[in-house]
Order: structure tokens, then sequence, then C-alpha cells
């Protein structure tokens, strides 16, 4: 549908995040994003053989950007929200098959 | 005690051989659009997608983070969004596409953006046929076989 090649960033990461996913995401380029709230379920005696408490409640924050920035803006996000800091967020993307929007004179 | 009669492919229950539905049925790969719209237009596109041809979607209520975002000065209700996931046929992709066009252009208040992901695998012979919403297309053999 378009010329442009897109990608799809999802971002899974600990309820109360997504504004750091998001900061480090427009540090590179992004334009926006979507979030939604959801429940996580891991492995509950992984999770007591290691002691750390996993908050069930995630949110996920979706992202589409160019495909030329993924890459900076993955590695941005990881750097803020990765599974090594609090937020705990796995991130991958999709490639877009099509992307559909109205008229550019309705962005602003 | 009646023995149990195991279900494998040499041996089903119904006595008749087993073949895979892809070896008989011509295959109509799916995908899956992600379309993001305003707060309360989620059963709006829904019924627009099954017009176009999708048997199934599902709505969810977000949040947006725009480049225009003014926490506070505006409503709260301005970034409330709703995020419509549909299975669409490929062969439906650009009539679904066009519909979303006209959708989205009709007014600012109707703006949204919709994006699609190929899926590479669906589990069930009849979860693959609800959401292709394709009855049965045999495969037609070749020539050389007869």
């Amino acid at each position: 549908m378009t010329s442009i090649k897109r990608e799809l960033i999802c971002c899974v990461i600990n309820n109360g995040y997504s504004d750091l996913v998001m900061e480090a995401a427009k540090k590179k380029g992004a334009q926006g994003g979507t979030i939604f709230h959801g429940r996580g379920t891991g492995a509950a005696d992984a999770e007591k053989f290691f002691g750390i408490k996993v908050s069930p409640e995630k949110e996920v924050v979706l992202i589409v950007v160019e495909s030329e920035i993924k890459d900076e803006v993955i590695s941005s996000i990881y750097d803020e929200a990765g599974l090594d800091t609090k937020g705990q967020g796995i991130i991958f993307s999709l490639p877009l098959e099509d992307f559909v929007t109205g008229k550019k004179a309705w962005k602003n | 005690m009646a023995r149990k009669t195991k279900k494998t492919a040499e041996n089903p229950v119904n006595n008749k051989e087993f073949t895979p539905f892809d070896k008989e049925n011509v295959i109509r790969p799916l995908k899956l659009f992600i379309t993001i719209v305003t707060h309360g237009q989620g059963d709006g596109i829904v019924k627009l997608m099954e017009k176009a041809g999708a048997t199934f979607s599902f709505i969810t209520n977000g949040e947006g983070t725009g480049r225009n975002y003014l926490p506070n000065l505006l409503s709260g209700a301005d970034t409330k969004k709703q995020i419509v996931f549909t299975f669409v046929r490929e062969d439906n992709t650009e009539a679904v596409c066009e519909a979303l066009k006209n959708r989205f252009s009709l007014s600012r208040a109707a703006n949204g953006i919709s994006l699609s992901v190929k899926l590479t695998s669906v589990a069930g012979v009849s979860v693959y046929r609800f959401l292709t919403n394709v009855r049965k297309v045999k495969k037609v053999q070749s020539d050389d076989e007869y």
C-alpha cells in the first residue's frame, strides 16, 4: 500500500513504565504510540526460586516507526525499560504489510 | 473393560484414511489488521470490516501518546483510543484498505491508523475456516495425475 517500509514495535512492560518507553522512542524519532493494559502470566516457580516479584499487571505499547530508525528506537527503549531495569520490558518488532491513515491535513 | 483404540493417522476411529487439510484444500493466507481509532468508534470499524469480508474482530481500550499531546490542557478523553484487531483474508486486503481510507478521510474526528501483519500459522482447521470464511475450496489436480 505504501512505499515507505514501516515496522511495528511492541513492548510488554510493567504497569506504569509506558512513559519511559515513549520518551525513549520519541528521542530517536518516533512520532507516537498506543498503550493498552494486559496481564502477564509468568512461571510462578521460577519467581519463587529467584526471589523476584513479577507484577502481573502489564502495559503494552505499540509504536509504528520507519524501518531505518527501528534498530535505534529498540535499543533506546531497551536501555530505558529493558529486562535489566525495573520496567522489565520485552521488546520485539514485526514487519508491516499495509499501513492506512487518513489525509495528512488531519494531522495538525 | 473395552479396549481403547488409539487415534492415529493409520488407525483413526472412523476408519477413514487421514489426510491433512492443506493437501486437499487451497490455503488462503490471513492478515491481522490492528486499527487504532478514537474511543467509541471501535464498533463502527468492526461493522466496516464485516462489510468488507472479515468475520472476526475484537476491541480493547487503550491510550494514545501522540506528538501533539498536551496533558491537562485538553480533556483527558481526547487521548482515549480503541484498538481493533481483525483477521482478514489476503485477497480481501485491498477492499479493507480502501474502506478504511475512506472512513479515515471523512473528517478529523474519524481519523485513525491501521496496520497489518502477516500471520504464519493458525491452530485448528475449524478456526482457520471460521477466520477465512471459506466454505470449501478443493485443490484442482494437475492433468498428469489422471
